[in-house]
């Protein structure tokens, strides 16, 4: 997941509604790759990491559980 | 000591035209040497001898040796203990810092004096900001008139204690800073408890003779910090033969051969901001000495001035999860931003972005730690369907193998899942797919039943 954000390609991703424990390494790739997008379609930076949490499940309980997610 | 040969054994063995036969004999020594801290510490001495036979050329076959000599790199890194004897020599500096109360000679005064002055050279002059590949970290660098060497002065926020930074930076022999492009690095005379004569000698590209430093750090308290100021020295140590440099067409070289002198003086300020922060100051004067002119300096003077990013870095590293916050993350956030050395060397298959993936959660204990944390939970999840599982078995006398079947396409794949048995005695352990499955959850558990029974699924 981290790669993919990292790489900050503009790709079409799909929705991973899995939780966070059962998220598979491709699973991961997908929602890495959905922040790029989600950042170009929100005006503000804030905003499109919200909607990329609020998109994946499991990114929402990391962000409940880990002070640090954001 | 370990010795292995070839043995000429050709009755067992017998000459064949489809191989050649190779002699081969090497020897390893392994002796022990003292400890640094707690880590132990052992030296490897490998002599190697191989004759490949046949119609292989010697110089391909001296290239083959060199590659198997390698292998006690190889051993060095697996072996490796930089950051626990770091640690080491770390927590004895603190301890010298807290209890020190030395006094301070003319000398060590007057060289702290003009380095403090180093940081006032920015006031009134005409600075330029410098790009650096972090964002924490801002630049500038500003010219003196009649003066064509630059001063650099680079400032950073250092997530630790300005006294483990500074019990950090007085380890000058540190592995942590040690660089592809460092020959030699020593200190040479160590003065008192706050005051050590450095030298450093660094590789220079081919078309530029090598140069090296010779310098005397001196450092003091000051108010919620400390300063650290390295001003250039000339030592009987480490002496300049102006002979051999005359000889080369340059102006001043050191005893050791194609070796420039040059001059590196700088001042760090290190300066408590909160609990948990401290405030970096580095200005730096560089002067690479012989006959590379000072615009070449200047445009490398970024490099230089990017030491204090790889400070932050490096207490960023040391930090564990559960002293993470918001800006930690933050922080590692713009870290995975910048590229690193690793990306130049992808193995097959992978990405840029992999490789540095992998090489910062290697490198920051708190990213290895979300990495465990993951695998730890995940395993936790596959165990709670497993023993789901063993539940229906345990009233029946049988073995079974479970596998989950989406750690195939995990990275965990062979990671065997050990728990203990519920109830009764059912042994089981990880397999490839079987013929029996069963759909659980998120996970499709395959059960293969060695026993017999009835009631298997």
């Amino acid at each position: 997941m981290m790669s993919r954000v990292v790489r900050n390609t503009l790709k079409p991703a799909g929705n991973v509604e899995r939780k966070l424990c059962s998220v598979s390494l491709k699973e991961g790739e997908t929602i890495g790759r959905g922040l790029a997008l989600a950042l170009a379609s929100n005006l503000t930076a804030e905003a499109g990491v919200d909607e990329w949490i609020l998109k994946h499940r499991c990114l929402g309980e990391l962000d409940r559980t880990e002070a640090w997610f954001r | 000591m370990l010795s292995c040969e070839t043995l000429d054994n050709t009755e067992e063995y017998p000459a064949n035209l489809s191989y050649s036969k190779v002699k081969f004999a090497s020897m390893w020594v392994f002796k022990k040497l003292d400890q640094v801290g707690r880590a132990d510490q052992t030296l490897v001495t490998v002599t190697m001898r191989v004759d490949m036979g046949g119609n292989i050329q010697q110089i391909a076959a001296r290239r083959l040796g060199v590659r198997q000599l390698i292998g006690v790199s190889l051993m060095r890194r697996q072996f490796d203990k930089s950051l626990e004897v770091d640690r080491e020599v770390r927590a004895e500096n603190m301890k010298m810092i807290s209890d020190h109360d030395d006094a301070y000679d003319r000398y060590e005064r007057v060289c702290l004096f003009e380095g403090e002055q180093q940081f006032a050279v920015f006031k009134g002059m005409k600075a330029k900001s410098l790009k650096m590949a972090s964002p924490q970290t801002r630049a500038e660098i500003a010219f003196e008139k009649k003066n064509s060497h630059a001063w650099g002065r680079a400032t950073t926020t250092v997530r630790a204690s300005p006294e483990e930074v500074m019990a950090s930076l007085w380890d000058a022999t540190r592995r942590s800073t040690r660089k592809d492009d460092d020959l030699e690095k020593s200190v040479e005379e160590r003065v008192n408890r706050h005051n050590i004569l450095v030298y450093n000698k660094k590789r220079f590209p081919k078309i530029v003779a090598d140069r090296d430093f010779l310098g005397r750090a001196v450092w003091r308290e000051r108010g919620e910090g400390f300063v650290l100021v390295t001003s250039p020295e000339e030592s009987d140590a480490r002496p300049i033969t102006d002979d051999v440099g005359k000889r080369r067409g340059s102006r001043r070289r050191s005893s050791v051969e194609s070796a420039v002198r040059g001059k590196f003086p700088s001042a760090m300020r290190i300066k408590r901001k909160n609990d948990k922060e401290t405030t970096l100051e580095y200005v730096i004067h560089p002067d690479a000495g012989g006959l590379v002119p000072s615009f070449i300096m200047t445009r490398y003077l970024g490099s230089s001035l990017s030491y204090v990013t790889e400070i932050q870095e490096y207490f960023l590293a040391l930090r564990g999860l559960d002293e993470w916050d918001a800006d930690d993350a933050r922080a590692v956030g713009e870290v995975v931003c910048i590229a690193t050395m690793e990306e130049q060397h992808p193995e097959m298959g992978e990405n840029k972005e992999s490789v540095r993936m992998r090489a910062l959660f290697k490198q920051f204990k708190g990213l290895e730690e979300i990495a465990e944390k993951c695998v730890r939970e995940r395993r936790h999840h596959q165990t709670r369907y497993l023993l789901l599982a063993l539940a229906l078995f345990s009233t029946n006398q049988c073995s079974c193998a479970l596998t989950s079947t989406r750690a195939s396409e995990s990275p965990y794949q062979n990671t065997p899942i050990k728990h203990a048995a519920p109830l009764s005695t059912p042994t089981y352990e990880l397999r490839p797919r079987g013929a029996r499955s069963r759909v659980c959850g998120a996970h499709l558990l395959t059960i293969t039943l060695a026993g017999t029974s009835s009631s298997s699924r």
